[in-house]
């Protein structure tokens, strides 16, 4: 059996009174490209930190290829590239400087002509050879997040940890980072972290949606977007808070989420199970004051599956 | 907890690939820039002091030289360390670091032991042996012996200075990983230097000589020599025990740091 390149087991993490994780567990499966879901402060860099050895969990257990991340922190990151957040590097340092610098630091790296070959490959790979010899200190954030990848790569990781990869880049700087990504999943194993789901569409095969310190869906995204018998998209007009406040009442209601455009609400209604359809449909036709425009089975993209997993929490 | 070989193999690695860069950036621009502003600068204050002949110390060109390498570099070295541990903390840049195969420890022991060996070079071991060239042809030549010192007496005099500059390196990397805030960093360490240095012979315990004050104590009215100078002019090294307590401090300090940056959060 294939160890998976991630593996985090009832992970938590606590800052004096915000719990940051509430016993998180995922699995990243080697050889894939998955993108990490959640709203702000859900604990998507917190989790990513404690992968990179940055902050120590207040418990649980991590480890990437099998190597637990806290026993063996060193042996892990030599087998990780990571792009912070917020990438900072020595603003003293050229982009070339900050490439070659941290390929020294991986063990068995690249000397002399072989490192300086490895490091031109990669600024021309992320599309900054005219800016090579500049200081980081004048790079603007979308170059910063360009380099912030080549240095991530330069050290040939098993594990490529991208923590936002294409927050702060224009149109042209995003789909070029999509683009690298869909490059270097044949070379590495991606985890990244992001807010825009059209991305992770686009690029992931897998998906770990995450609320509020815990996991609230992970698996292929085919799986995320299946269809479920007991997800019902309803599109309503005119009065519905009534017929909310009775539906959400029932016990075979699981959860209703909401969205309103002007006049027009469209409703996410979980069941607790499947044969309890039966009972939605006459509920809304028997209810007054308002139209039904529409009502289906939910056919829903990774957003309303993301809405109907995460709601419109924004984390704590 | 054992630490195996391949573990061992990429801390290593890693120290060195910091030690290595910061290192690089001395031999570079930051060098030059360094080695231009303390040899003009140290050769420029003793020469005024030792051409200005009203000074009362103005004679004493050897002694002025150790006392500005004692003093300048060190208080320079006491800035850059802060700047280093405290601005790289705040900035990011360590964070950034220690998300590479390097240890916390290896990463401050890098930076403090970089700094070290630069500012050594620039600031104390090259301007020292300009002035040393230049001191003895001075006219009137105002050294207070009739011959310089032999180049071996030199050298160690200005190795206890760079003894002396690790030392204060060292503290400031420690207190910079402990406070992280830069003011009062250095503040601290400045009142710890001049503690060490002016704090009257009458309320030094005997032990004190153990300390870095053994090797750069002085009275404030500059009566006597600083311990360097004592082995300039051909007298038997007494500090010599100050030497190892120092060096000893200052590995001391710097494995406080090395561990105290385990414990919080990037």
């Amino acid at each position: 059996m294939t160890v998976p390149a991630i593996e985090i087991r009832q992970l938590k993490k606590r800052y004096r009174k915000v719990e940051a994780l509430r016993g998180l567990d995922l699995t990243v499966d080697q050889g894939s490209v998955c993108g990490f879901l959640g709203p702000n402060g859900a604990g998507k860099t917190t989790t990513m930190k404690i992968l990179m050895g940055l902050i120590g969990p207040t418990s649980g257990w991590a480890a990437v290829h099998g190597i637990d991340v806290r026993g063996s922190g060193l042996l892990a990151r030599s087998r990780i590239g990571y792009l912070p957040q917020d990438p900072v590097f020595p603003p003293y340092q050229t982009v070339r400087s900050v490439i070659a610098t941290v390929g020294r630091l991986y063990p068995g790296h690249l000397r002399g002509s072989a490192l300086r070959r490895r490091v031109d490959e990669l600024i021309d790979r992320v599309g900054m050879t005219d800016k090579a010899r500049r200081r980081t200190a004048g790079l603007s954030g979308g170059e910063r997040q360009r380099l912030g990848v080549a240095q991530a790569l330069i050290g040939e990781p098993d594990l490529l940890i991208l923590d936002e990869p294409s927050a702060g880049l224009d149109p042209t700087g995003r789909r070029d980072m999509l683009n690298l990504i869909d490059e270097i999943r044949a070379e590495t194993t991606v985890f990244y972290s992001t807010h825009i789901l059209d991305d992770v569409e686009r690029v992931s095969d897998t998906v770990v949606m995450i609320s509020r310190g815990a996991v609230v869906a992970q698996g292929d995204i085919d799986e995320i977007l299946t269809v479920s018998d007991t997800d019902y998209a309803v599109r309503l007009r005119g009065d519905t808070e009534a017929l909310h406040d009775r539906l959400v009442a029932e016990s075979w209601v699981d959860k209703i989420t909401t969205r309103r455009h002007g006049d027009i609400e469209d409703w996410l209604v979980r069941l607790s199970d499947g044969s309890a359809a039966d009972r939605l449909a006459p509920a809304l036709v028997e209810s007054e004051g308002h139209d039904i425009v529409e009502f289906h089975l939910s056919d829903r993209g990774l957003e309303e599956a993301y809405l109907a997993l995460v709601g419109a929490d924004d984390g704590d | 907890m054992a630490i195996d070989a391949a573990t061992l193999r990429i801390g290593v690695g890693g120290f060195f690939g910091v030690l290595g860069a910061d290192l690089r950036r001395w031999l570079g621009r930051r060098g030059l820039f360094h080695l231009i502003l303390w040899v003009a600068g140290i050769n420029g204050f003793v020469y005024s002091v030792v051409a200005t002949a009203n000074m009362p110390f103005g004679p004493l060109g050897y002694e002025n030289l150790l006392n500005a390498l004692m003093l300048f570099p060190v208080f320079a070295g006491i800035i850059l360390t802060e700047a280093t541990v405290v601005g790289e903390y705040r900035s990011g840049v360590a964070s950034w670091l220690v998300s590479k195969p390097v240890t916390r420890g290896g990463y401050v022991a890098a930076k403090l032991g970089a700094l070290w060996i630069g500012l050594a070079v620039t600031a104390i071991l090259i301007p020292g042996l300009v002035a040393n060239w230049w001191l003895p042809k001075v006219e009137p030549y105002r050294f207070v012996t009739p011959d310089a010192p032999s180049l071996g007496r030199f050298m160690v005099a200005l190795g206890v200075t760079m003894v002396v500059l690790g030392f204060f390196i060292a503290v400031t990397g420690f207190f910079g990983t402990v406070i992280r805030r830069r003011g009062p960093v250095a503040l601290l360490v400045m009142i710890l230097w001049l503690i060490l240095r002016f704090a009257p012979p009458q309320i030094r315990p005997s032990w004190y000589r153990y300390l870095p004050t053994g090797l750069m104590k002085a009275d404030l009215d500059f009566n006597s020599w600083i311990p360097g100078m004592e082995y300039v002019h051909g007298n038997p090294f007494d500090p010599v025990s100050a030497v190892w307590a120092t060096a000893a401090l200052s590995l001391m300090f710097v494995g406080g740091a090395m561990l105290f940056y385990r414990r919080f959060d990037l």
